[in-house]
């Protein structure tokens, strides 16, 4: 079923993206051609196949508990848009 | 059988489900060598992994796993050799990445089960669905700035384990039991110090309420509970609250509570209104994990004595006297 | 003295073993060389005090007789890898001003190997593209022109800042980082060798990461030599990035024996396209016979799923994308642009920060991913990819290497395919394939278009054998000789 503006704008929403009304219509018609396009996957037999989930062939790397980074807090927050004694500081969250 | 509730109309069954988060015991974060210390100047213990710079990767902290598996081991859980992290694609100030990096389809820990102790030496079984391993979130402060908040990331990272119970409690006394026996097991096996006050171990509630025999009805996540006496006071609102709400001819929306402790009232979490679609995907920054079995084997073989093995010993051990 | 410009990256390094100049001579000539290329919009930042400062520290060690792989070579850097104290963007508004306090593995091997940074190189916005018109600093100029047509073309992408350098003379090398064809396209495209090596080759940490499960880092250079050399300089393996393979790094430049005596080279039917120019169908004809003419055994080898890796791709990278690029929130670095609410801010600040073509490949991504549709696009994409993947397995039961063409065009205009994104996305079509199983590729320049442009040739070869892909390379490179050069007259200062 192609995406209408609606949907559009729903999944415009998750991603937090702001898209401007006068964009829906032609954002929908462009992500219905992606889509299309990519619905000749249908054609191909899946069945039996794992999905691809790995590139690489080998044992999953691991680090030893040992403490060898942190204490650089002005590295990390060097680049904050908006820092307040010693935090970042965003517009007030209400939960 | 547990206690049924009473209310306007007739008798009501209480179910309950619990999610524990429990904060793995290491020196290091899950993904990062950033110190996971307690109490530390905002965003000291932070690597530029968990501040979600450009760029950065994740490589797990094994310690993390060999406490996930040895926790799963004391709950006579089914350890899964391959387990898959997975993204959790959510948008939140204190959590940097965009996503939390967890288990969803195939976690490190399959189902296990809790003996909880009742009063009168009565015990129930209560089975454990799953334990997967995950990142905490940062810290948001709401009270310090009128119009901001402000985000510590020293949790961001920190090695939790979520362990899942099936909805097989039926009151705020078992929900209580289970928590506690949880905690001793946690303890014993040493992978999470159980300390609710720090927030090393959080619990989330799933509350329901149906006719006894029926289906289950529309449930409510209670979020963040950090005590037992919480955790007892909270389900017992919500219980009566949802009752009042069916009986007054109204619907269980399901959603995601905050417990007030202060008001002794659960309330609806107004950030999280947003239908929840995570959008979970396994990580491609990290390979599957796959276990042996003699890894596993050898952890079996080191584990100490857990708290109910000691009980039955014990009465072995003492029966004779009594009689 | 012998224009420092016109030499390769191999010839500038014996050119400074055997005292002919000095690493601060040589970067004086790339600095001056940078200015006379301003008008391509090749660099997004120039670093020519670092460079200097870089190229003096490497003639001091060659004067203690310690000398590293690149010592003073001096190369550009595609500005999605983080380099210490230099502002990096990955071509996006959203991430102007963000300077990183880390440097990447891939930029940090190459300046332990003694190479100097001339500046970070524009590309497509997050390197998504395949024109560099994606990018906020606006469009990369191929130094190319059609013979007497002085329209502006298009450099490739998403490396095509880097691309366009090195085909410029205005760098040795630089470093590009291939998703779907992002080294090698550009690379056809502007008439240089662009090699992308097997996935885990190079590491990912600090490259600004796209899709995770696709991205290598990989040289851009004048020659398959210089590909080999700077490639062992890049390579290797890095425990901060899981995905990175735990192989020690062979002398690539000791592969190029020039014999290809016995190889098997394999050339898949699949790649003959409904539509391709005939010149690319000609020349990749003629690259077949230089192979048989140099010893190697030609076997035609089916990939039969061919035709399924750019949807595949087209769903798998815009997933991992819209999952990557969710850190940019304007909560921690880069963009922020106010809002009532946190909501608001988030909205406001993606909504600004991002480019269309990015906007359009994070919804698609955020689609495929949600609830109701992963089974049907991502996890069946994924299975696909096995798939494509398992092809590739069948054919190296037969041969040893794959030769096919790299683009199915030449460069084209600036402004042309923007309004029809699938036909833009069909620019990777020869290159993706390689891409989504991992395998190492290379684009070699191997002629001129009736038009008078560049055109390549891409070798694939086996998982962790570049030695192989390198050796085929070097014979195709030999066969083709090809020299001809853009020109740069044209270029304000």
């Amino acid at each position: 079923m192609p995406l209408n503006r609606d949907n559009v704008s729903a999944i415009a929403h998750l991603a937090r993206l702001k898209v401007p009304e006068e964009d829906l219509d032609s954002l929908a018609g462009e992500l219905n051609n992606i889509l299309g396009w990519v619905e000749q996957l249908d054609e191909v037999d899946t069945d039996g196949v794992a999905p691809m989930t790995s590139v690489v062939a080998t044992e999953y790397a691991r680090r030893a508990d040992n403490v060898d980074d942190g204490g650089i807090a002005e590295d990390v927050l060097a680049n904050a848009p908006d820092r307040m004694d010693g935090f970042f500081a965003v517009p007030k969250v209400v939960e | 059988m547990a206690e049924l509730l009473k209310g306007q109309t007739g008798e009501w069954e209480l179910v309950i489900g619990l999610e524990v988060h429990a904060q793995i015991v290491a020196k290091a974060k899950l993904f990062s060598g950033a110190s996971t210390e307690f109490g530390a100047e905002p965003n000291q213990q932070v690597s530029l992994v968990d501040a979600g710079m450009p760029g950065m990767l994740p490589v797990l902290n094994d310690e993390a796993v060999r406490q996930a598996v040895r926790t799963g081991l004391a709950l006579n859980a089914k350890i899964n050799l391959h387990s898959i992290f997975a993204r959790k694609n959510f948008f939140y100030p204190d959590m940097p990445q965009g996503y939390q990096i967890s288990q969803y389809e195939l976690p490190v820990v399959g189902e296990g089960e809790i003996e909880i102790d009742l009063p009168d030496d009565a015990v129930k079984n209560v089975r454990v669905e799953r334990l997967h391993i995950e990142q905490d979130a940062g810290k948001s402060i709401h009270d310090q700035h009128p119009a901001k908040s402000m985000i510590d990331l020293n949790r961001s990272g920190v090695a939790l384990m979520e362990i899942v119970s099936h909805p097989d409690m039926r009151s705020a006394e078992e929900a209580a039991a289970y928590v506690t026996k949880l905690r001793a097991i946690l303890r014993y096996v040493g992978s999470c110090d159980g300390n609710m006050q720090e927030g090393s171990m959080r619990c989330d509630a799933n509350v329901s309420v149906r006719r006894p025999g029926d289906e289950l009805g529309t449930r409510c996540e209670i979020k963040n509970l950090n005590s037992i006496r919480f955790l007892r006071q909270a389900i017992d609102f919500e219980a009566a609250r949802q009752i009042d709400v069916i009986e007054e001819g109204g619907t269980i929306t399901q959603e995601t509570r905050l417990y007030d402790s202060d008001k002794g009232e659960t309330r609806s979490m107004r950030s999280k209104e947003d239908a929840h679609d995570y959008r979970y995907f396994p990580d491609p920054d990290l390979l599957p994990l796959d276990l042996d079995q003699a890894y596993v084997d050898a952890l079996k073989a080191e584990l100490p004595e857990l708290p109910d093995a000691k009980k039955a010993s014990l009465r072995r051990r003492t029966r004779p006297v009594a009689l | 003295m012998t224009d420092l410009r016109n030499l390769t990256l191999a010839q500038a390094r014996d050119g400074m073993a055997a005292g002919d100049f000095t690493a601060v001579e040589l970067t004086e000539t790339f600095i001056e060389a940078t200015g006379a290329v301003r008008d391509l919009n090749a660099y997004i930042v120039e670093t020519a005090d670092q460079a200097r400062a870089m190229a003096a520290a490497s003639d001091a060690r060659r004067a203690q007789g310690q000398v590293g792989a690149m010592d003073g070579i001096p190369v550009a850097i595609k500005d999605l890898f983080c380099t210490k104290g230099v502002q990096a963007t990955a071509g996006s508004h959203i991430l102007e001003g963000f300077v990183p306090p880390y440097e990447s593995t891939v930029t940090q091997n190459l300046w332990d190997a003694g190479a100097v940074m001339l500046g970070k190189t524009n590309l497509d916005e997050f390197a998504m593209g395949s024109s560099n018109m994606t990018s906020y600093f606006g469009p990369v100029a191929n130094p190319w022109k059609r013979k007497g047509d002085d329209a502006v073309l298009v450099p490739g992408g998403s490396s095509g800042g880097s691309a366009a350098v090195v085909a410029a003379r205005a760098a040795l090398g630089a470093t590009g980082t291939d998703t779907g064809g992002s080294i090698r396209q550009p690379g056809a495209f502007t008439g240089i060798v662009g090699m992308k090596p097997t996935y885990g080759r190079c590491s990912r940490w600090g490259i600004i990461a796209f899709a995770s499960s696709l991205d290598q880092a990989g040289p851009m250079t004048h020659t398959v030599r210089d590909s080999a050399i700077m490639l062992g300089a890049m390579a290797g393996h890095d425990p901060k990035d899981s995905t990175s393979m735990k192989l020690d790094v062979p002398d690539f430049e000791a592969a190029l024996t020039g014999d290809i005596r016995g190889l098997r080279i394999g050339i898949p039917k699949e790649y003959v396209m409904d539509g391709m120019p005939a010149e690319i169908d000609a020349l990749w004809k003629t690259g077949i016979d230089w192979m048989r003419q140099a010893g190697a055994e030609i076997v035609d080898i089916s990939l039969p799923h061919t035709k399924y890796a750019l949807p595949t791709y087209y769903i798998v990278a815009p997933a991992e994308a819209s999952s990557n690029l969710a850190r940019y929130d304007g909560v921690r670095y880069g963009l922020r642009v106010d809002g009532d609410t946190m909501q608001d801010m988030y909205e406001n600040t993606r909504g600004a920060g991002f480019g269309a073509e990015v906007k359009r490949r994070i919804l698609i991504g955020t689609y495929v991913l949600s609830a109701g549709y992963y089974d049907a696009y991502y996890l069946k994409a994924q299975k696909v990819r096995a798939r494509i993947a398992g092809d590739f397995n069948d054919a190296w039961e037969k041969v040893d290497a794959i030769l096919t063409p790299t683009t199915p065009s030449a460069a084209f205009a600036q402004g042309d395919k923007m309004d029809d994104p699938i036909a833009m996305y069909l620019n990777d079509i020869f290159t993706v394939p390689a891409s989504l199983a991992g395998l190492p590729g290379i684009s070699v320049p191997a002629g001129l278009s009736a038009e008078g442009l560049p055109l390549g040739l891409q070798v694939i070869g086996r998982p962790y054998d570049e030695e192989t892909l390198f050796r085929v390379a070097g014979v195709l490179e030999d066969a083709a000789g090809f020299d001809a050069k853009p020109d740069l007259s044209g270029l304000g200062g």
